[in-house]
């Protein structure tokens, strides 16, 4: 698989702060990469220096394979669409004169644009003007301008916020259904981790500015695995006797946390804690949530 | 760039500057009616030059203040809808600059013929004295569209680059102050950096006004190629700079 965006060591320094450090990013073809982060992680800020709306303090970017510098930026970027934060929009002019704007500014063929907007869905309201289009269909018209192009990527940041239960899920099945329909890449950010559990293959996940995951979503979901936790009279000796058997133990507070055994070792296990006198008081199945792990991750122990 | 200015009068549609210069012309004329409807015999034979006299003033004092709005709401409708964000992905930022710098020359070009043609239909309407002094009219129109695309030029920069759009409106209305008591003080080398002092400074015509008789006699002053050069050397320099910066602003 190819690689569309990849980033070494990304650092943009506002001052003394480091808003990104040392980024290494990299977004395989055809995947929807969830790129996912407490607010003020530094999402947009790479993003940015992903389109060169920004200029990164020190590394390099590599677009389709080509490392972007000043003279090449805009030639790479016509294979790009993107929306940034909030849509861009002429309030004064109507829907499809917006994207008559872009379709021009971009030599795109006029067909493109009937074709965006009945993707978003808005040819019925291509006459009227933006300003009085509602939140939710602005953030349609930003998603239509990005996609005028057809680009191979996509790059989204947050593009559901302020948008209404039904807009989102409206969203949220158009964007998913981009890479199989028209063989694009979608880079999309976002801070809810629900959303991008819904949309995206592969996951990054940025704090402080630091990449601290980059993976596919099922080895993220695998961190979550199922845990048993025992609570015995003596945790002491319980953990020295089952680590003895080498049976993997975690202290936590007044639980002994071990891997999900099968029915048959527990029962065993169970039996000859009895046997050195250690009695089980509570045995429960637990797992941890994508939340919990999300959280463990972005959050410093 | 042809397209990007074409795009440019399609994105500006409605917002005006045909009306705002209609506004500018209608005012000057008026003012310039009222100045010349009650003329002595000496004034009207010094007609052509009281017309090049009173309009550097006037545009001194209006222009300023119409540079700030027209490039205002040039640069206000892409601050407004964050549209930069959006054109910078697609075109580089100087070209969006010159763009919207040759839409404002269009309606400059249309603001100066307008004054023309009102100079024109009030001098013959008052049948001014001799012939009609083109070459002086010549200069006073180039002197005047350079001095003014020049401040429009200044005033799209501090739009595109500050949000608020007050600020640069303040600036325009300072200018306006500016240009207006420089008359007071053309003669220092230290006028020459003030851009809003050239349209005093290039005045094609003095007047000597006679205390005693009270007459005031006009007469024509050589077109002052030089401070014209230094303008425009510094036009060149402003679209460079300009340019640079904008390329390198961050959004």
């Amino acid at each position: 698989m190819d690689t569309v965006v990849w980033t070494q060591d990304l650092t943009k320094r506002y001052g003394r702060m480091d808003r990104v450090r040392q980024l290494n990013l990299t977004v395989p073809e055809g995947v929807i990469y969830g790129f996912l982060g407490p607010n003020g992680a530094g999402k947009s800020t790479t993003l940015k220096m992903l389109l060169g709306l920004v200029r990164p303090t020190a590394g390099e970017i590599e677009l389709f394979g080509k490392n972007v510098n000043s003279a090449n930026r805009l030639q790479i970027l016509r294979q790009v669409g993107s929306l940034i934060e909030s849509p861009s929009y002429y309030g004064h002019l109507s829907g499809e004169e917006n994207l008559h704007i872009l379709q021009k500014m971009r030599q795109l063929p006029e067909r493109n644009v009937q074709e965006a907007l009945k993707i978003v869905r808005l040819e019925a309201h291509r006459d009227k003007k933006v300003s009085h289009y509602s939140l939710g269909m602005k953030q349609r018209l930003g998603l239509a301008g990005a996609l005028l192009a057809f680009p191979r990527l996509l790059i989204l940041d947050e593009p559901t916020n302020g948008l209404d239960p039904a807009g989102i899920q409206e969203m949220r099945e158009l964007i998913c259904s981009l890479p199989e329909r028209y063989d694009m890449t979608v880079l999309i950010s976002s801070h809810l981790l629900s959303e991008i559990d819904q949309m995206a293959n592969v996951v990054g996940i940025i704090r402080d500015g630091e990449m601290i995951f980059q993976d596919r979503l099922e080895r993220l979901h695998a961190r979550g695995q199922k845990q048993l936790a025992l609570r015995t009279d003596d945790n002491l000796r319980a953990e020295t006797f089952l680590s003895a058997r080498n049976v993997p133990v975690q202290r936590n507070g007044q639980w002994l946390l071990v891997p999900n055994l099968d029915d048959d070792t527990v029962a065993a296990c169970e039996r000859l804690l009895l046997q050195q006198r250690i009695h089980l008081l509570r045995i429960e199945e637990r797992q941890k949530s994508l939340e919990d792990i999300f959280l463990e991750l972005t959050e410093r122990a | 760039m042809v397209q990007a200015i074409r795009l440019e009068f399609f994105k500006m549609r409605g917002r005006c500057f045909g009306l705002l210069l209609l506004l500018c012309l209608l005012v000057q004329g008026a003012w310039l009616w009222w100045t010349f409807k009650s003329m002595s015999h000496l004034e009207i034979i010094q007609g052509w030059q009281h017309y090049l006299y009173q309009l550097p003033v006037l545009n001194a004092i209006l222009l300023p203040v119409l540079m700030a709005v027209m490039a205002s709401r040039a640069a206000d409708i892409e601050h407004k809808g964050t549209m930069l964000r959006q054109l910078y992905t697609i075109q580089p930022a100087g070209k969006l600059l010159l763009s919207k710098l040759l839409y404002g020359g269009w309606y400059l070009v249309l603001l100066l013929a307008g004054q023309l043609l009102t100079m024109l239909l009030i001098g013959l309407y008052k049948g001014f004295y001799g012939p009609i002094p083109w070459g002086y009219f010549g200069c006073y129109l180039l002197f005047t569209f350079v001095i003014t695309w020049c401040i429009y030029l200044v005033q799209l920069l501090l739009s595109l680059f500050i949000t608020n759009q007050l600020i640069p409106l303040l600036v325009g209305a300072a200018g306006s102050f500016c240009g207006l008591f420089s008359l007071f003080f053309q003669q220092y080398w230290f006028s020459r950096l003030i851009l809003w002092t050239y349209y005093s400074q290039l005045f094609l015509c003095g007047m000597n006004w006679d205390k005693e008789t009270r007459i005031t006699e006009m007469y024509w002053i050589q077109p002052d190629w030089a401070g014209f050069f230094l303008l425009t050397a510094g036009f060149l320099l402003t679209i460079v700079v300009g340019w640079r910066l904008l390329e390198r602003k961050e959004c």
